[in-house]
């Protein structure tokens, strides 16, 4: 049996988190930033366009998660 | 094409004996957007009044709706165009057609009442049909009363104990009877039903035998359902004829309408009529010569201060916003349906840079690398297709179908060149870049961060320009700032990956090939000098000319450079699950057993539908956030006002 690389192993396991978890904050974000949107959107379906954007924002967090993790693996 | 149409405000005065040609040929030309005069009522000047045929108009417009309400709008005209003194001439028999309709629809109305009050009358009676009395007898005889109603429970045993001088019927259950019984013990029988909680049934006034009436009343309703249905086939066949014909005269009439509606928006003194509005520059000259030719010469068009103009970017203040020009887009027709989704966002304002043309080429680059895959592409075209046929009446629809096939097609066009994929299955031997690949993903966020070097820096040289077009030097120079910023930012980020990262040498070479030189080594990163330089030239001109707050705001400059990375994420992420759906349910074993062979194909193509919605879904999504967020802020203000001409465009007609 081939012994593992237990260092390869942690790399891709902290790449995991890295992803993982900032797709985590980034839903924890949207959640009320969406809620609030769609609610907004109900009572005036013009602001349907600024929910939107405003509901992605926080996508930026998990983009990070995944330099990071691309960091991680590349190096 | 960069820019929103040029506006020139007009003045039109002439005598008010002449308002009626000029209404007349401005509705023709279709290019005044009026605005308020100015002049206070009350002077000299006062509102004009509506034409008096205004009222005889709306009336007939109003039937024409109904009318086209009660048909519905089933038949399209087939191309057909009516010429406009075809239906002028032909209004009565137009209006003949409007009130046969809402006079068939009258008399439907009134048969759908009798009906119901039949039914009604039909329910009323149906209990009694299980009991063998004549309905005049429920009430007719002299010595015996009826009890017809509801009981909670059997109470013929009871009433026995009283006196067995009576007769009974019940329906099935026993709860609903029909008591007939001497009169002498009337009295002390209502005492005992009531503590059965009698509830008395009101029994109808009619002759005979419930069944007979009952039998009677359906055939009256049946017939007066046949006479309905006549009635429909009658409306069919009026519609089927008229329909075409409608459509013209709704358009004919909604344009006598507003035309005798207009003159509420001329100033008008006794003798003179004033009117003040915006037309397109280019224009100018027609709105002259034809106002003038329609009038003899007695109505003049004249242009006012053009000074007068200015922007109206980021108008808020009503009065202000009042003032500024309508803004009208012009752009090329293969990009114009990407107007849909800059007017999604806002309307640019008056002389502001309108980015259409930028957002509809950057919008189908993005989708389409994020899709990447022939066969998902194709789909996206199919469906962009089916919403053509399906909303051909609605202008968005047709424009966001538009946008569908655009970006569907780029994305089969990458999925043939880039990932050389459809439906996740690898189409070519060696594609130009394999998703698979760890280290061709890393490149492919390169080539994401650099494509948005190129947004983002357009959208900075949209403000620099501006900037300088206004002479607001400041401005100028801090967009000039941001600029070498974020080019800092981008080259440092290439210029690191460009050893280890297999696209990233190609990148730097064909680039930034002007940025090659000495490095200086950060935390073992080797960045190159010119980055560096960069970096801090742009830091010390934003201090200068946005303060020091500038220094945290580069910060989110960097955050929206590697927000690019999200176009590579989402065109791995969809090949990679197109591939682990197909990996896990094609194997050949599963082939052998008939019914595994159904349930996995079908398994199959479910899990494909599912991977393209969401696929097409993100991909907009995020293709429309990039430009929003990404690259409008970087100039975009937005808040400009529709351009909105007195006249209309024909569908179903021609002009006189």
């Amino acid at each position: 049996m081939v012994a593992p690389d237990v260092g390869q192993g942690l790399i891709a396991i902290g790449a995991g988190l890295a992803i993982g978890l900032t797709g985590l904050g980034t839903g924890i974000a949207e959640k009320s930033i969406g809620a609030a949107a769609v609610g907004a959107t109900a009572e005036n379906p013009s602001f349907f366009s600024r929910g939107l954007i405003m509901t992605v924002i926080p996508e930026t967090i998990v983009i990070f998660g995944i330099a990071i993790a691309f960091l991680i693996l590349g190096s | 094409m960069l820019k929103p149409v040029e506006m020139r405000k007009v003045m039109i005065i002439g005598p008010t004996a002449r308002l009626g040609d000029t209404v007349e040929e401005l509705h023709r030309l279709n290019v005044l957007h009026f605005t308020d005069t100015g002049f206070e009522s009350g002077g000299i000047f006062r509102e004009g009044r509506p034409m008096e045929r205004a009222s005889d108009y709306s009336f007939k417009l109003l039937k024409i709706r109904a009318a086209k309400q009660i048909i519905g709008q089933r038949r399209e005209n087939g191309g057909k165009r009516y010429a406009e003194q075809e239906i002028d001439s032909g209004m009565d028999s137009v209006m003949n057609a409007v009130e046969g309709i809402l006079d068939v629809y009258k008399q439907k109305e009134s048969l759908a009442e009798r009906i119901r009050q039949l039914e009604e009358k039909r329910a009323e009676i149906e209990p009694l049909a299980a009991f063998p009395v004549a309905l005049e007898n429920y009430s007719g005889l002299s010595s015996v009363d009826a009890f017809v109603g509801t009981v909670k429970a059997p109470v013929e045993e009871e009433i026995g104990r009283v006196t067995s001088r009576f007769e009974m019927f019940k329906s099935g259950d026993g709860k609903f009877v029909a008591l007939f019984a001497d009169r002498k013990y009337s009295g002390e029988i209502r005492a005992l039903l009531s503590t059965f909680d009698f509830k008395e049934f009101k029994v109808p006034r009619l002759t005979g035998r419930a069944t007979e009436r009952i039998s009677e009343l359906s055939a009256q309703i049946e017939e007066l359902m046949r006479q309905i249905s006549d009635l429909d086939s009658r409306l069919e066949d009026i519609s089927a004829k008229n329909s075409g014909l409608l459509n013209a005269a709704e358009e004919v009439v909604s344009a006598d309408v507003s035309k005798a509606e207009a003159p509420l928006r001329f100033s008008v003194t006794e003798r003179e009529f004033v009117a003040t509005g915006w037309v397109p520059a280019e224009s100018l000259d027609t709105l002259n010569s034809r106002i003038s030719s329609a009038t003899s010469g007695k109505v003049y068009v004249t242009v006012q201060e053009a000074t007068a103009v200015k922007t109206s970017a980021g108008g808020t203040n009503e009065k202000e916003e009042d003032d500024s020009p309508p803004v009208k887009l012009r752009n090329p027709s293969p990009s114009r349906p990407y107007e849909l989704l800059v007017r999604l966002f806002s309307l640019p304002g008056y002389g502001e840079y309108d980015p259409t043309i930028v957002v509809a080429v950057t919008f189908a680059i993005f989708v389409g690398l994020m899709i990447n895959d022939l066969g998902y592409g194709i789909l996206m075209v199919i469906l962009g297709y089916i919403l053509v046929l399906y909303f051909r009446e609605s202008k968005d629809m047709r424009q966001l179908a538009y946008i569908l096939m655009t970006s569907g097609a780029a994305g089969a066009v990458f999925g043939v060149f880039v990932f050389g994929l459809a439906f996740g299955i690898p189409i070519t031997a060696r594609p130009l870049l394999d998703p698979a690949n760890f280290h061709v993903a890393e490149g492919l966020v390169l080539l994401c961060i650099t494509i948005g070097l190129l947004h983002m820096g357009l959208g900075y040289v949209f403000r620099l320009t501006e900037g300088l077009g206004r002479r607001e030097y400041r401005q100028a120079a801090a967009s000039a700032g941001w600029l070498m910023l974020l080019t800092g930012f981008v080259t440092a980020i290439a210029g690191i990956g460009k050893g280890n990262i297999p696209i990233g040498s190609a990148i730097w070479n064909y680039l930034f090939f002007w940025a090659s030189g000495p490095t200086i080594t950060v935390s073992s990163l080797a960045v190159p000098e010119y980055s560096i330089v960069l970096v801090a030239g742009g830091l010390s001109v934003l201090i200068f000319t946005e303060g020091a707050f500038a220094l945290l705001e580069s910060v989110s400059l960097l955050a929206n450079v590697i927000s690019y990375a999200r176009l590579a994420a989402i065109a791995i992420a969809g090949a990679a699950l197109a591939g682990a759906i197909n990996t896990m349910l094609m194997p050949g074993s599963f082939f052998a057993n008939p019914f595994r062979y159904t349930a996995v194909i079908f398994t199959l193509i479910l899990a494909q539908i599912f991977i393209f919605i969401m696929l097409t879904l993100s991909a907009s999504i995020q293709a429309l956030r990039l430009n929003y967020i990404e690259f409008f802020i970087k100039f975009f203000k937005g808040g400009g006002r529709a351009y909105k001409p007195f006249g209309m465009s024909r569908k179903y007609t021609m002009e006189r």
